[in-house]
């Protein structure tokens, strides 16, 4: 009876369903593992996303309800210096952010991982491109990119990217054109979004919502929904929706024996497993870490470096907009085509960080903002939107935030989440390096805007996030300041891997979507060791 | 003892200055709620009667492109939605149909009762010009003196009624139509990449 229980154990439970918690279930339980995954928030029908479309397209609800639909279980505090807009930027549901990302998706530059031993400046990571450059090739054929190789700032790949790159749209053409007056190349923008039909899901047809409205209605754009389907699809893997993981248990071998989560409805429940895997969105994974501390692990769970939940990072952006003469007609296709990644890794990179250019002809204001902002009606007001409509467009930067251990996620001492349990409290800031970096941006965005002949509007003085927190979990070859191990295996816990975000030693200027794909792909075969 | 005429002047100035800010911060909690009407949040969720409806859908006519006009139904039923589900637009919404019914009346009627909906879209925006001001997006001194001038009732007919409808407007295919756009945030281009060429139906307005 007992060993028919045991038996019954999953190989593996994986907290997060989203980007990374999808792929690790496919790739674990396409090799015969069996798979739960709990995931804290419901599951969306992507049938039903159509005409969930046009309800936010005419404004007859405010936006997607995967935007933290629970904000009573969604509270967090703020103790920094710079408010982090968490509930903004995260969605939990099945899909995880992958259900309103963008969907740009870059390897990151050889140097990204090289940091101290180049510039001397943070840390370097415990793996280099070279053992990543495989998997970022799984990586990309897993989530469908559509990518041109015509960017010279790029390390060397030894793959074609899946499906052919989107050409450059004509309301890039201002950008092209200034940008070469200046020196600078623009290139075009990988995207995990089919330009061809591609695993099941059509070719992009232009809805133009991605972007704006964050919503594709005929998932030509990857969603994590894709391989927590496939993941199923093998027999193998279980997801259960709307299972908050509380708290990790452990035995007297230090090894997690269950996550204990809880329903809409605050009912506990406890699943077993003989491994986990902890994909819960940078914020999150670190909290629950810290939820988890027992007589063991009294700093929380594989917290004994005192690692958990520091070096939390961003990537802070700036962009400065800009009216032209000539209408640039945008907005007939739903993301941007044209970027630079030539101010990535500059040559006083000690002193700033990189910089990633795009350039946006997809911004406001809509029609629609354009007529409300407008006292007319009737004839008058459409000749003034249509007279204003299409004139603007905007150069905005990303920029690459250093660890900094005085940013963290903590439990907050007073504020509790709809459970009892402590919420996160953010710790954020930036320091003279960022500081740097975004008025350097701000310049570069304006130089940039005025080649192309546009008068400014708006000066770039406001910096905001492209919503990609990562750190408080830093992976690296020493358990003394790290928290997992090159593998992701958590130094003090054998059973417990942590994927994603929140195990970057450092966050570089570019999405980090596709390098925690890799890294996840990398963790399932160390897991399943070593079986293709 | 004799006042300068500077001084005069002076006490004058300092009498006057006192007198408007008195008058000011006397005035400031009628001015606050008549400058940004507030939603009554008590009053019921609901539907607008025929009547009301009609009037309302009339009004959006004279908001519309005249070029292009959504077809019959088009308001009514983001006017059904609102009202069911947002605490204090059916009264807004009430409001603004008696507001214009009466100025109707008051303008037209020549001494018998005239509704909104029964006259020519062209006298229909000869009311919303008798309630509110026109001005465009860059004016910086019109909509300030709209606010001063205008009755609570016409601010918020423009703040609860006309500035959503006409969102709602152009964020439909008619809306995009104004800026030439067949295919839109929603609708699909039949050529995916359209994007890379000028689209061929810029001469639409």
């Amino acid at each position: 009876m007992k060993s028919a229980k045991r038996k019954d154990i999953p190989d593996v439970c994986i907290v997060g369903a989203g980007l990374v918690g999808g792929l690790m279930a496919y790739e674990l339980a396409r090799r015969g593992l069996k798979v739960v995954v709990l995931e804290a928030g419901p599951r969306h029908d992507p049938k039903d996303r159509a005409a969930y479309m046009q309800d936010i397209v005419s404004g007859r609800i405010a936006g997607p309800a995967w935007t933290s639909n629970m904000p009573e279980r969604d509270v967090y505090s703020d103790a920094g210096e710079v408010e982090y807009p968490l509930n903004w930027l995260r969605a939990k549901a099945v899909g995880g952010s992958t259900l309103h990302w963008g969907g740009q998706i870059w390897r990151f530059l050889e140097s990204d991982f090289r940091l101290r031993s180049l510039y001397g400046i943070a840390d370097d990571w415990p793996i280099g491109y070279d053992d990543l450059e495989p998997y970022y090739g799984k990586a990309e054929r897993a989530l469908g990119v559509a990518g041109t190789v015509d960017n010279p700032f790029m390390a060397r790949r030894s793959t074609d990217y899946p499906m052919p790159g989107f050409p450059f749209s004509l309301a890039d053409k201002p950008f092209l054109e200034g940008c070469q007056k200046l020196g600078i190349k623009v290139h075009t923008i990988p995207w995990a979004r089919n330009s061809v039909p591609y695993q099941n899901r059509p070719a992009c047809a232009a809805f133009s919502t991605c972007g704006r409205f964050r919503i594709c209605p005929i998932v030509a754009q990857y969603t994590a929904e894709s391989h927590v389907g496939l993941a199923e699809a093998t027999g193998n893997a279980t997801v259960i929706a709307n299972a908050n993981v509380v708290r990790l248990l452990t035995n007297r071998q230090k090894r997690v024996t269950s996550a204990v989560y809880m329903n809409g409805e605050k009912k506990e429940s406890e699943q077993k497993a003989r491994m986990f895997v902890l994909a819960a969105h940078t914020v999150e994974t670190a909290r629950l870490l810290l939820l988890s501390e027992s007589n063991q692990f009294p700093r929380g769970l594989a917290n004994g470096s005192g690692m958990v939940g520091k070096n939390f990072m961003e990537r802070p952006a700036v962009a400065v907009s800009g009216i032209l003469k000539e209408n640039v007609f945008p907005h007939r296709i739903g993301f941007p085509t044209a970027a630079s990644l030539q101010f990535c890794d500059p040559k006083n990179r000690h002193e700033i960080g990189g910089i990633k250019m795009a350039f946006h002809t997809l911004s406001d204001p809509m029609p629609y903002t354009l007529a409300r902002a407008s006292g007319k009606w009737g004839m008058a007001l459409a000749e003034e939107v249509h007279k204003s409509f299409g004139h603007q467009i905007v150069a905005e930067a990303a920029i690459e935030q250093l660890p900094d251990p005085k940013n963290t996620v903590t439990l907050d001492p007073k504020l509790r989440d709809s459970f009892g349990n402590a919420a996160p409290r953010i710790t954020y800031s930036f320091g003279p390096y960022e500081k740097s970096t975004l008025e350097a941006s701000a310049k570069l965005c304006r130089k940039i805007l005025g080649a192309t002949g546009a008068e400014e509007a708006e000066d770039g003085e406001d910096h905001g996030f492209a919503g990609h927190p990562m750190g408080t979990c830093r992976m690296g070859n020493d358990p003394d300041t790290s928290v997992v191990d090159r593998n992701l295996q958590a130094h003090e816990v054998p059973n417990l891997t942590i994927v994603g975000g929140s195990v970057f030693v450092t966050g570089g200027s570019l999405q980090p979507s596709l390098t925690m794909a890799a890294l996840a792909i990398r963790a399932a075969e160390h897991i399943a060791g070593g079986k293709a | 003892m004799l006042v300068s005429r500077r001084n005069f002047l002076l006490g004058a100035a300092f009498v006057t200055t006192a007198a408007a800010t008195g008058a000011v911060f006397v005035a400031r909690p009628y001015l606050a709620k008549k400058l940004s009407p507030e939603l009554d949040t008590a009053y019921p969720l609901g539907i607008l009667n025929d009547g009301e409806m009609r009037t309302i859908a009339a009004l959006g006519e004279v908001l519309a492109a005249p070029a292009f006009e959504p077809p019959k139904g088009f308001f009514e039923d983001y006017v059904n939605l609102v009202t069911q589900t947002k605490r204090g637009l059916l009264k807004e919404y009430r409001s603004a149909a008696e507001l214009l019914n009466a100025t109707a009346t008051k303008l037209f009627g020549q001494g018998i009762r005239k509704t909104f909906a029964e006259l020519s879209v062209s006298a229909r925006d000869q009311i919303l010009h008798k309630l509110l001001w026109q001005y465009s997006a860059r004016d910086r001194v019109v909509p300030k003196v709209e606010k001063i001038a205008a009755s609570r009732d016409a601010l918020a007919l423009r703040m609860y009624v006309m500035e959503p409808l006409i969102e709602y407007y152009y964020r439909s295919q008619y809306g995009w139509a104004v800026v030439g756009y067949k295919s839109f945030p929603g609708r699909p281009q039949l050529d995916p990449r359209a994007y890379t060429r000028l689209p061929y139906d810029t001469e639409a307005v």
